[in-house]
């Protein structure tokens, strides 16, 4: 299966990309995550307390059922105003 | 019903002139109240990024100002945001209300700057002349806006 990944903010610094295409079997962002670090060690960072998971630009939780062709975005906790 | 207004923008606004928007020429409205959020000169920042995710923010901006204008009863309610780099003393950020009463436009605008600043999705980067940094939210960023979302005993979909 393939997700279409995003990284917002100090994410996409730290990890050195804004987004990317990934083959994988994960049936959640945490599983995906896992399949992210076997690749990128860096992408340990993504399961940090307060990350927000998007999924199809609508929030959810880390553990949320994802579909393939899905869009998932990972960013570091909101700080406007 | 009342009327929301909400605007991501990177051009600079002037506030004065988003506060004239929000006065309701409406002999119901007795009370307009506003909160302006700058860059502030803090431990020699050069300027602001502000980066919001397409679409998503908007959609937060719209769902805070209309959740105002129910709870609060407003006649008019605003939030305008910029995003991009911004200078030392521009303005970020401009919340306003106008209702019959002073305490409904007052707590209107605090609730949607507290609710605002961790539930709708922006990052602020902070450049120094020495580097940048990425700004997380503190702690009583989190207790401002929880306060407003815990009054009711839920979370009013934020």
């Amino acid at each position: 299966m393939v997700f279409e990944v995003q990284y917002f903010a100090r994410l996409r610094d730290e990890l050195g990309r804004s987004a990317e295409t990934v083959e994988s079997q994960a049936a959640t962002p945490l599983e995906l995550i896992d399949d992210l670090v076997r690749s990128d060690e860096r992408a340990r960072l993504l399961s940090e307390p307060f990350i927000r998971v998007i999924i199809n630009d609508e929030l959810a939780a880390i553990d949320s059922p994802i579909q393939p062709g899905d869009r998932i975005a990972f960013c570091p906790p909101f700080s406007g105003g | 019903m009342g009327e929301a207004v909400t605007r991501i923008q990177s051009a600079p606004f002037d506030p004065a002139t988003a506060w004239q928007t929000v006065w309701a020429e409406n002999s119901q409205c007795g009370a307009v109240a506003s909160f302006t959020g700058l860059v502030r000169s803090d431990e020699n920042l050069v300027a602001l990024e502000l980066e919001h995710y397409p679409g998503l923010t908007e959609q937060a901006l719209d769902r805070i100002a209309g959740i105002a204008l129910t709870r609060f009863e407003l006649a008019r309610a605003m939030i305008i945001h910029r995003i991009g780099r911004m200078d030392v003393g521009d303005p970020i950020v401009h919340v306003a209300a106008s209702a019959p009463h002073r305490r409904a436009a007052l707590d209107a605008v605090s609730f949607m700057i507290d609710v605002l600043k961790t539930q709708a999705p922006f990052w602020k980067k902070a450049y120094y002349a020495k580097g940048a940094e990425w700004i997380e939210p503190r702690a009583e960023d989190h207790s401002a806006a929880t306060q407003w979302l815990d009054n009711t005993g839920k979370k009013e979909g934020v």
